[in-house]
């Protein structure tokens, strides 16, 4: 027969037991029966578990072993499998340790009773292991009421850490934690991989921030580049916020650019109770991190965690501070993206106003000289960003004569093109009702100068050629003289300006030049400074002799194919490179019968 | 049963499987055993292989014995064995078990001690350290030898000559 123990040890005691410390988890009453045990071992596992008393895969074993033993001896012991006995468990935990307590409805029993476990006759005894198993894997073991009330306890497993390195050095962190946020983290980052949206991504980012550093809000700040003001790009549980540079701690954090950990932020000077009033939150904790652009040179927001409600009660610690960093990085990177994006799809379309610009101004040249027996006539314009400055025209005048003009706006691009598009309009209409080209220049300019700042000016050569007596007149505000040439003639004419630049001073007075007879063979080259001071390599000006040289070596051709060879010897000029000024050449070629 | 060849000394010869299954559950019940034919059987919870030199190799399939039905099963199957088979020579492969409590223990001794009416032994193998821990505490482990692996529990009956035992 079994050797009894005779060792007392004080395992039972006869009065009520204590009240186990920490929060009750788990409270149920069942009827003595194989299977509601069975069903409630595992509600009781589950509810240890979710309470995070199990964390640890050691503790696993040991409590199911533990509370399966002590549920089966208050079920077959206690109640002898009687299922009118109500069996009733209640576990607590207080975070450093777990608890449960089995009352049975039975007699209890004695300690002597149990059978001793050192003693090796009874090695080979079926029964009475239960009572040793608990003993040696709870922290405490002890019997109330007789034996009918069980209370056992264990502390938590030490959870196994690992070291993570942060720029304040290394940290020693639960490696169950430390997985579970590097899940997170991969998972956020998949998530945002898929993500293009600049608010959907930073949504994400505030809800992974929330669940990893277990915070109950997240908000992220932007700063504001014009302001320097702070505003909540995206922020949980509230609408935008904005509050001026420095203040409150995201101003603080924005400001320093370092992190902050405020334990309690009412405690804190630097803390603004504006938003919890309007928002009906309080504030507990603040964790703040500095949004950096990519090169970490400049803060471009604040990322900002609220409360930690960890299960275990604990607070934000330098562990959170270096997740916030993870998060703060990515949307630092995130901010700065959108912004590049944001740049170049503005460009793209300045570029597509650009182009559409040209195409308008393009359209405003004319395609071809009007039909003049005996005058060939051929212009062209290259501008030197999308949008020209210079422009050509031509314009038939009262009473018959041809008006072909050249104009160049101070400075090229989008700018100088609107002034030349008013300028062109304004010299149309004058044209309707002069014939005299220094009559037309003077109305212009009273008009110009009422549009334009001062800053912006033109000059301008109209040139009359008049069919009727085969002459030709001109006026030209302030413009580089064309060249008239003559084969038989010695030297080069120049047409030197008549008058002031267009659109600075009202009532400037302006005169005509001419007639001069013109003759078979006559050519005229109307053309702005872009032609002749276009550069080469050596930065040499093409120069007005090299045009004569054009003109002079091709006149017997036409005006299309003399217009062809200037160009065409300007851009060898220049070797092809694009001009940095709007170059504008008209041609005019004296045939018979002019 | 066929007899089968003499195996050259030295040659491994393939171990018979002897799943409580079908056929190989009819056999093991011919000496008397309480299964009952069809019906709702459940599935097996054992499996046994008997080595070339009649070492029976018992591996408990569930892997948390829970179950007061389940253990109590588990236990009867293994006691007939050695009962009703003539296993003397066991090995027990704990390999699939992750969790038991001393209601299994119980039939552990229960076999333990049959075999040992019947001068074999039983061996242990493949232990979980938690469990290792069980037999530790409750000194199992004293009589129980426990191996690593299968092959070191089964190469143990060979050392220790229990060849006379063959038939």
């Amino acid at each position: 027969m079994r050797k009894k123990s005779g060792r007392r040890t004080n395992l039972v005691q006869p009065g009520e037991p204590p009240e186990p410390p920490g929060r009750r988890i788990f409270e149920f009453e069942f009827p003595a029966a194989t299977e509601a045990k069975n069903e409630t071992l595992e509600a009781l596992l589950k509810a240890l578990e979710d309470s995070g008393a199990l964390a640890q895969e050691a503790d696993l074993f040991p409590a199911r072993l533990c509370l399966d033993e002590a549920l089966i001896n208050a079920v077959m012991h206690g109640s002898q499998y009687d299922s009118a006995k109500q069996v009733r468990v209640r576990a607590y935990s207080d975070g450093a340790s777990w608890s449960v307590v089995i009352e049975d409805q039975g007699p209890g029993f004695k300690e002597e009773d149990l059978p001793d476990p050192d003693a090796d006759e009874n090695l080979l005894e079926e029964s009475g292991r239960g009572v040793l198993l608990m003993r040696r894997f709870m922290g405490k073991l002890a019997y109330y009421r007789g034996g009918a009330c069980v209370v056992m306890s264990r502390a938590l497993t030490a959870p196994r850490t690992t070291s993570v390195r942060t720029r304040k050095g290394t940290l020693r962190v639960p490696l169950t934690r430390r997985v579970r946020d590097l899940e997170a983290i991969l998972e956020i980052t998949r998530a945002m991989a898929a993500e293009t949206d600049l608010t959907r991504l930073l949504i994400l980012l505030a809800k992974a921030s929330s669940k990893v550093l277990q915070a109950e809000r997240t908000s992220i700040w932007v700063v504001d580049p014009r302001t320097g003001e702070l505003f909540t790009r995206v922020a949980e549980g509230t609408d935008g916020i904005r509050i001026p540079a420095g203040a409150g701690i995201v101003g603080a954090v924005a400001a320093a650019g370092e992190p902050l950990l405020i334990p309690d932020a009412y405690a804190d000077a630097r803390f603004n109770p504006a938003v919890d009033k309007k928002t009906g939150f309080t504030t507990r904790e603040i964790l703040c991190h500095p949004l950096k652009n990519a090169d970490g040179a400049r803060v471009v927001g604040v990322l900002q965690a609220l409360n930690k409600s960890a299960p275990d009660g604990s607070a934000f610690d330098a562990y959170d501070q270096e997740l916030a960093g993870v998060f703060a990085a990515q949307a630092g990177v995130v901010l700065e993206e959108a912004a590049l994006r944001e740049m170049a799809e503005s460009q793209k379309r300045m570029q597509a106003e650009m182009d559409l610009a040209r195409t308008i101004q393009q359209g405003l040249l004319p395609k071809s000289a009007p039909e003049i027996k005996g005058l060939d006539i051929a212009g062209a314009t290259r501008p030197a960003t999308e949008c020209s400055g210079d422009y050509f025209d031509y314009v038939m005048l009262p009473g018959g004569a041809l008006g072909a003009l050249v104009a160049d706006v101070t400075g090229h691009g989008l700018g100088a093109a609107l002034i030349m598009t008013g300028a062109r309009a304004c010299v149309r209409s004058l044209c309707t009702a002069a014939s005299d080209p220094a009559q037309v220049l003077s109305a212009a300019n009273n008009m110009l100068a009422k549009d334009l700042d001062g800053g912006n000016f033109l000059s301008l050569c109209l040139t009359v050629l008049d069919p009727r007596d085969g002459t030709l007149r001109y006026s030209s505000a302030g413009h580089d003289p064309p060249l008239f040439y003559r084969p038989s003639a010695p030297d080069f004419m120049e047409l030197d300006s008549t008058g002031p630049l267009l659109g600075i001073v009202e009532n400037m007075a302006f005169h005509a030049a001419g007639p001069f007879k013109l003759q078979s063979g006559d050519v005229l080259l109307l053309m702005t400074d872009g032609l002749f001071e276009c550069m080469n390599a050596a930065e040499e000006t093409f120069g007005k002799e090299r045009i004569k040289e054009i003109l002079k070596l091709n006149r017997e051709r036409n005006a299309q194919e003399i217009l062809a060879a200037l160009l065409a010897a300007a851009d060898i000029w220049t070797g092809g490179q694009p001009p940095r000024d709007d170059i504008t050449a008209v041609v005019v070629k004296v045939g018979d019968g002019f | 049963m066929p007899t089968p060849a003499m195996p050259a000394p030295g040659a491994p010869q393939p171990p018979r499987k002897i799943s409580l299954g079908e056929g190989a559950a009819g056999m093991l019940s011919s000496g008397g055993g309480g299964r009952p034919a069809g019906g709702s059987r459940v599935p097996p919870k054992i499996q046994v292989m008997v080595q070339p030199d009649q070492v029976a190799v018992v591996t408990i399939l569930d892997s948390a014995i829970l179950d007061e039905n389940n253990i109590n099963e588990i236990g009867r199957q293994m006691l007939d064995l050695v009962t009703k088979q003539y296993m003397v020579k066991m090995v027990l492969d704990l390999g699939e078990v992750k969790y038991l409590s001393s209601a299994v223990l119980r039939h552990f001794i229960a076999l333990y001690k049959a075999i040992k009416t019947e001068k074999g032994d039983l061996k242990l193998c493949r232990v979980r350290p938690e469990i290792r821990e069980v037999f530790k505490i409750t000194q199992l482990d004293k009589m129980m030898e426990i191996h690593p692996d299968l092959v070191s529990a089964v190469n143990a009956f060979k050392k220790k000559g229990w060849g006379f035992l063959q038939r």
